[in-house]
């Protein structure tokens, strides 16, 4: 067959060029646009958030903590140290992999992205607007941007950034937790869901029904 | 249809724990394999397994217009009454679902029969619609499989597709919050996946627990940091959330869920008797009835399912010998219905062993998208059976 031929040829069955961004452990730092991004602030450590002013110092500290839980769970991974430090420097290992993998390595989160809708009135909070957002973010030294951690570039400096993301209306974005933990009980109940380690064959999750 | 040996990659554990899929062997036993794949025929893709699926996939979306605005249906599938209201409306409203998948018998020849629908909680999506897909691009490159080998695989195409349609229409709320329970490796990973694709279509996704959604005072469900969620995918089933205690909330939080209410009707297997009572005869159907009361011992030929059942759990069918096989489960405790027995074909492997493929047929808003095999050493598939990839070759 000419290659012109192959050219035309149907395209198949299956997909082409699939690739993954929350799941890989090497992240491509690809510099996209980011007109979805929130308003917001880069902070780059939690002492500023006693400088900031657009957010309460409580509503600030927990951003902060929760951009580190975040950090954890979704900070770029990279098979190699060097790898690593070429992009964000200062990489460390990932805490509590298993011993069986390779090693993975991951940036520090070196700022924070708190996100408040700017088209919110101030609220009774004295003046604050509301935290819509969090994110953990990461230098990349070689572009100087502030990096989220699927990749996206926020801004080349820490301060206010501006988008258009005003937040849905329909909702509230925050309400206060009264209780927790009212769903779950039947996994637990109809007995080893949600066990993956455990030794008994039971601990698959609930999955699909899979059967026949 | 042939099983045929491929050898390994020699690197895939490696490859699959970089990649997210740290549930390739699960309690010590194998879950991927690689060792053997399918192979099939372009036609008997095309006319036996994507053709039907798209079909069978249109008979259910029929069937729930017609159960949602119906009492009696309602009441046949065991739906909780206090549930019927939210249901319908949330199909009036056309609330947008993800995905879907259908287990088939098929054998190669003749046509392939619906076992079930998984509606609601489908899972083996991630290695189906991605690691399957790259065994397949990897063993071409390597040269272990021809250049013009194929698959029938664009779920992951289609899941990022629809996450970016639904986003641009402003049919989902963002950020998307994605649940799955706590402590299991392989609905996480299938969370992650699901918000791997949604991200990859610029949607912005949060994870959490199901153990973890909280209630704020006016009713609204939150996440760990006081976040209300407004759409939550959630990889755990609507029957069970009916159960539980927030389950009366659900209606009042405005939350969106996908999968939305009204796939309760479609994850329950009482639609396999009514598919049948209004498609009877039809070459991809098998005969099934609801079982009442009375209706004596399983006969020879006949499998007994408990309405709402998973991987597998409380089968129990009669072969035409008469030979009785169970599986055990949690699931004996509702309603069941009586599917005419349709074995699985074995294939058998090269030191002789026997094989049952099950076929998984995806259908990601509402297209017939790709196919995944799960493979057991016997005739019921249950969560011990193994991933097998599968590849097209010639017509």
């Amino acid at each position: 067959m000419t290659k012109t031929a192959n050219d035309t040829a149907p395209r198949g069955k299956r997909s082409r060029n699939l690739r993954l961004v929350l799941m890989a452990v090497a992240v491509p730092a690809v510099l996209a646009g980011c007109d979805d991004d929130p308003s917001g602030k880069i902070l780059t450590s939690r002492e500023e958030c006693r400088v900031q002013t657009e957010v309460s110092r409580e509503e600030c500290d927990k951003a902060y903590s929760q951009a580190l839980v975040e950090h954890e769970k979704l900070a770029p991974r990279f098979e190699s140290e060097q790898e690593c430090n070429q992009q964000f420097g200062a990489c460390q290992p990932l805490a509590g992999q298993s011993a069986a993998a390779h090693p993975t390595y991951i940036p520090p989160m070196t700022g924070f992205l708190i996100g408040y809708a700017l088209s919110q009135a101030m609220n009774g909070g004295g003046g604050y607007y509301r935290v819509g957002g969090v994110s953990p973010l990461y230098r990349d030294y070689r572009s100087g941007g502030y990096l989220k951690p699927d990749g996206r570039e926020v801004s080349t400096y820490s301060g206010t950034v501006y988008g258009k993301k005003a937040g849905d209306t329909a909702l509230p974005a925050r309400a206060v937790t009264v209780s927790r933990a009212g769903f779950g009980s039947s996994a637990a109940a109809r007995g080893g869901f949600g066990r993956s380690s455990s030794s008994d064959g039971g601990g698959r999750g609930f999955g699909g029904g899979r059967g026949g | 249809m042939k099983r045929i040996v491929v050898p390994e990659r020699p690197d895939w554990r490696e490859q699959a724990e970089s990649l997210g899929f740290r549930f390739h062997t699960i309690d010590g036993a194998p879950y991927w394999d690689e060792r053997a794949c399918y192979a099939f025929g372009l036609r008997q893709i095309e006319d036996d397994i994507e053709q039907p699926t798209q079909e069978l996939h249109d008979m259910a979306m029929a069937l729930v217009d017609e159960v949602a605005g119906s009492e009696q249906l309602l009441e046949r599938l065991a739906i909780p009454r206090e549930y019927w209201d939210w249901i319908a409306d949330s199909w009036r409203r056309g609330e947008p679902h993800l995905y879907g998948r259908m287990d088939l018998a098929y054998d190669g020849r003749g046509p392939a029969k619906l076992y079930e629908l998984n509606y609601d909680t489908p899972t083996s999506l991630y290695e189906a619609a991605y690691f399957q897909w790259l065994w397949l691009e990897q063993n071409i490159a390597r040269g272990e499989l021809g250049e013009r080998s194929d698959q029938y695989n664009r779920i992951q195409e289609l899941l990022i597709e629809t996450f970016g349609a639904l986003a641009r229409e402003g049919r989902i709320a963002t950020p998307v919050h994605f649940a799955a329970v706590e402590g299991s490796l392989e609905d996480q990973g299938t969370v992650r996946y699901l918000r791997d694709c949604a991200e990859q279509a610029g949607v912005q996704t949060l994870e959490l627990t199901i153990e973890g959604i909280g209630l704020s005072r006016e009713g609204y469900f939150t996440d760990g940091d006081d976040r209300v969620i407004r759409t939550l995918f959630k990889l755990y089933p609507l029957e069970w959330m009916f159960a539980e205690e927030y389950g009366p909330k659900l209606a009042g939080s405005r939350v969106q869920l996908i999968e939305p209410a009204w796939k309760a009707i479609l994850s329950n297997k009482g639609v396999l008797p009514l598919l049948w009572q209004r498609h009877a005869g039809h070459p991809n159907l098998l005969e099934a009835h609801f079982e009442d009361a009375d209706a004596g011992e399983l006969a020879p030929g006949w499998v007994r399912k408990p309405l709402f059942s998973r991987e597998g759990a409380n089968i129990e069918l009669v072969g035409l010998d008469g030979e009785r096989l169970r599986s055990d489960g949690p699931y004996d405790d509702g309603p069941t219905i009586r599917q005419a027995l349709y074995p699985l074909p074995r294939f058998d492997g090269a030191d002789g062993e026997a094989n049952y493929p099950l076929i998984g047929s995806w259908v990601v808003a509402d297209q017939a998208a790709g196919m995944g095999i799960r493979e057991d050493a016997g005739p019921i598939t249950q969560d011990t059976s193994r991933f097998m990839p599968h590849v097209i070759v010639g017509d």
